[in-house]
């Protein structure tokens, strides 16, 4: 009897010990999630401008029918190729689930589709599942750079301009708020033809110099690079959302099941009190 | 004098966004000049110099890592892929970045190396001309 009562101490020990951790682990997600937020942020209109930039270059080059640079041209899109945004770390939730179930999504739409992952987590799976991958990037890290993005679109590129893929999509976890982030499917390679963004005025006739062709071969890569950083950015922000949800529901079931713990303990007090009380009144009446 | 906006950005930080009298912007055909209110343009850039003048007459400079700029509605906008103010340079750093690329360039590697090494070459010859007193 005595060790049951000891036992039960020791675990609500160890699971207020797991509920520290856990809360701590809230925490620095909280932190994190709070400074990969106003990165998103100060990205987005940057991102903006430069698609209606591009935009117009695009619709400017189509009409006057000039010959675009290779990377700018359609093609059949018969060879794609998916880029997946996963988390280096677990411990988020069903996070890196999600993204590698949609993942499967696009591979049954696709059957011939390459890949290129991001992010441990989605290596570790695509490795476990023995399925091949094009490349991968990991320890992206907690503040993400430019460069980064850079080397990946640069990898794509000569992927693309080789001829080994001639489609590009991206899937990555756009952040919304700390409680809904949504799963996304981009198309960045072909560019085709971009809708000039909201409320976004270009000016009908630009002068472009020394040519269209050169203005566009030299938007398109720092479009592709800063897509990807921005798919980095918003990927990462979901991820310490998505932490931060997962650390904090830990935290209430454990905090559920050491009052559950305590309840047992003084259910099981009050038992030995009771037969203490009970031997004593029956050793007194013995005597009496 | 007539003034223009100039806004340069990179995908990370807005880097500089002020008025000024004239830009001389470093594009793939050479240095082109921009003053106020110059017709809608559309140009690529290379890794160079970008050089401005505040409207108190001082003449200012920044480092560009290539990318284009917008000119529109008397605003200029730079799009770059990697931009410093001349005070924000750090001089050590892109000597020892000099240094490395041309080492680099000298040792005969592989085709992207030599690409790569010239960029760089390329980038830290833009930061120190830029931070040039």
């Amino acid at each position: 009897m005595g060790n049951s009562g000891r036992d039960i101490k020791r675990r609500i020990q160890s699971v207020k010990n797991t509920q520290q951790i856990t809360k701590a682990m809230e925490m620095i997600a909280a932190t994190k999630l709070r400074k990969a937020q106003i990165n998103v942020e100060k990205a987005r209109p940057y991102q903006t401008h430069l698609e209606a930039s591009l935009a117009s270059a695009l619709a400017a080059a189509m009409n006057e029918e000039h010959e675009l640079p290779t990377i700018a041209k359609e093609t059949k899109q018969e060879r794609p190729c998916l880029v997946v945004f996963t988390s280096d770390r677990g411990l988020v939730g069903a996070f890196n689930a999600n993204i590698l179930k949609a993942a499967e999504e696009y591979f049954a739409e696709h059957e011939n589709a390459q890949v290129i992952v991001i992010g441990r987590q989605g290596r570790d799976y695509f490795n476990k599942h023995n399925l091949a991958y094009l490349a991968d990037f990991v320890y992206i890290g907690d503040s993400p750079v430019f460069a980064q993005a850079n080397d990946i679109s640069q990898v794509i590129q000569d992927f693309y301009l080789n001829d080994i893929i001639d489609r590009v999509d991206l899937l990555y976890t756009a952040f919304v708020s700390p409680i809904t982030q949504r799963l996304t499917r981009q198309q960045i390679l072909p560019v085709g033809e971009l809708a000039v963004p909201e409320g976004h005025q270009a000016a009908p006739f630009y002068i472009y110099e020394p040519s269209v062709e050169e203005v566009l071969a030299s938007m398109i890569p720092l479009y592709l690079s800063t897509t990807i950083y921005h798919a980095i950015l918003e990927s990462s922000a979901s991820e310490y959302a998505s932490s931060m949800n997962a650390m904090r529901n830990a935290s209430d079931n454990a905090a559920e099941l050491i009052e559950e713990l305590n309840l047992s303990f003084n259910r099981y007090r009050q038992r030995v009190i009771t037969t203490e009380i009970s031997e004593i009144v029956g050793g007194a009446e013995a005597l009496g | 004098m007539a003034e223009l906006q100039l806004e340069i950005l990179t995908a990370e930080r807005h880097v500089l966004s002020t008025k000024v009298e004239y830009v001389n912007l470093s594009t793939v055909n050479g240095t082109i000049g921009i003053l106020a209110n110059h017709i809608p343009l559309l140009t690529a850039l290379n890794i160079g110099v970008l050089e401005y003048g505040e409207l108190n007459g001082k003449k200012r400079r920044a480092a560009i890592g290539g990318g284009f700029a917008e000119m529109n509605n008397n605003k200029l906008t730079v799009f770059a892929s990697s931009a410093e103010l001349a005070e924000e340079i750090d001089v050590l750093r892109a000597r020892e970045a000099k240094r490395r690329a041309e080492q680099q360039l000298r040792e005969h590697k592989a085709e992207w190396e030599y690409t790569r090494a010239r960029v760089a070459l390329e980038k830290a010859l833009a930061r120190l001309k830029a931070a040039e007193k």
